[in-house]
């Protein structure tokens, strides 16, 4: 008999010691966390972990240097995004402004974007998204929400070519509020113009207004130009050499109106 | 002939319990995308096909009891890796005969068949509830058993298992 056994257990070993493994699996598998064997894996962690701590201190730089180029990229486009949503939004003040103003202008009002600033011919000249198709035409006066910027001077079909004011060989006919005393106003330099020929004697005073006079066959009256600054007498004495700043800030310059005809 | 394989037992016992102990100190580091090989696999197939059935099934046991022991995070079942070690030396010893008989192809075939199913088992019990069985397939199962895989044929391009 027990032979027999003994024999049995030479010829299915295999057998038996699987039965006997999986067995003792699924009772370890009943017993999840078990304790000792917890401390014993905490234990060798604990070991492992000194020979360890130079690759982990490594890959701990890798992670925090690739972080670091994350995050100066995430910052990067971060300020991108805000100088946009600035632009947008001094934009979107421009676009604003000019429209309360198109709503109390007197006049039809065109707007128009400046796609180009040059110099043509001995004069600086803006390239507006207006032309023909738009009803524009030659010496249509330009202004944009401060005052008076200039007039067209080319019409195409789609674009026009524009002259402005603020130019060595621009004139304009003016007149100087409130005294209502006329003209003629001359570029001098950025944002600077001249008025000479008023005879002293009329009241001239600083921080008065030019407004155009109206008398010109382009530009009508009462379109705002600039801001008398500096008032002083001529060397004959008799006139006054009067300086004064531009309403439009023309180097700055992004959007306009074009007049196409009264209201 | 004996003399040559109780040398090449000798370079190759050493080599594995060194790559064994690489594989579990710097298991964090031998992972591609989170996919580790399992090299106490390796070492049991080397085993089965050059040593007897008896020493094959108990270090398919110890070797399952002595992973959960080293390798972190293996003991949310403790008991599943020598279950299946266990069950698959078992399968291997039974089908070897077979296998061994076989063309190269598919002795190749079929021990990577018996990877996949070893990984198989192991991540479905070991991942169930947590993770879509087709997710723990793709995403564990099929490379790690690669991974495994290209180990078993790195080790028997130096030492061929088909010697027993």
């Amino acid at each position: 008999m027990l032979s027999k056994l003994y024999d049995f257990i030479i010829r299915k070993h295999l057998e038996i010691l699987t039965v006997i493994f999986v067995g003792v699996s699924l009772l370890l598998l009943s017993r999840t966390e078990n304790h000792v064997v917890l401390v014993l894996q905490t234990r060798w962690q604990d070991f492992t972990s000194v020979i360890k701590k130079p690759l982990i201190e490594q890959e701990h730089k890798r992670r925090v240097m690739e972080e670091n180029r994350q995050l100066r990229k995430d910052v990067f486009l971060l300020k991108r995004e805000l100088a946009q949503a600035q632009s947008l939004m001094m934009e979107n003040q421009r676009l604003r402004d000019m429209l309360g103003f198109r709503d109390t202008s007197k006049y039809e009002l065109l707007p128009a974007l400046i796609v180009y600033k040059g110099f043509k011919d001995g004069t600086n000249i803006i390239t507006l998204n207006r032309g023909k198709r738009d009803n524009v035409k030659e010496n249509s006066v330009i202004v944009n929400k401060e005052g008076l910027v200039g007039r067209v001077i080319a019409v195409g079909n789609r674009s026009s070519l524009a002259g402005m004011i603020a130019e060595p060989e621009a004139r304009l006919s003016i007149c100087i509020n409130p005294v209502r005393v006329y003209g003629i106003l001359k570029w001098h330099h950025g944002n600077i113009f001249v008025i000479d020929d008023i005879p002293t004697s009329v009241d001239v005073r600083e921080g008065w207004t030019v407004m155009t006079s109206g008398l010109s066959e382009i530009y009508p009256e009462n379109i705002p130009v600039g801001r008398i600054t500096k008032v002083t007498s001529s060397e004959n004495g008799f006139t006054y050499l009067i300086e004064g700043e531009y309403f439009v800030p023309f180097k700055n310059l992004r959007e306009v109106f074009i007049f196409i005809h009264d209201r | 002939m004996i003399v040559n394989e109780k040398k090449s037992s000798l370079i190759l016992y050493p080599l594995l319990s060194l790559l064994f102990l690489i594989g579990i100190i710097f298991n964090d580091f031998i992972g591609i995308a989170g996919i580790r090989p399992d090299i106490l696999l390796v070492f049991l197939f080397v085993i089965a096909l050059r040593e007897s059935s008896l020493i094959a099934i108990i270090a398919a046991f110890c070797f399952g009891l002595l992973q959960e022991l080293v390798l972190p995070g293996a003991l949310l079942y403790w008991g599943l890796s020598p279950l299946a070690k266990t069950l698959l030396v078992f399968t291997l010893l039974k089908t070897l005969p077979l296998i061994l008989r076989s063309q190269k192809l598919v002795f190749f075939i079929s021990l990577f068949g018996l990877i996949f199913v070893y990984y198989l088992f192991y991540n479905l019990l070991y991942y169930a509830g947590f993770i879509n069985w087709l997710t723990v397939i793709y995403r564990y199962t099929v490379p790690e058993s690669a991974y495994t895989f290209l180990i078993l044929m790195l080790v028997h391009m130096i030492f061929p298992l088909r010697e027993k």
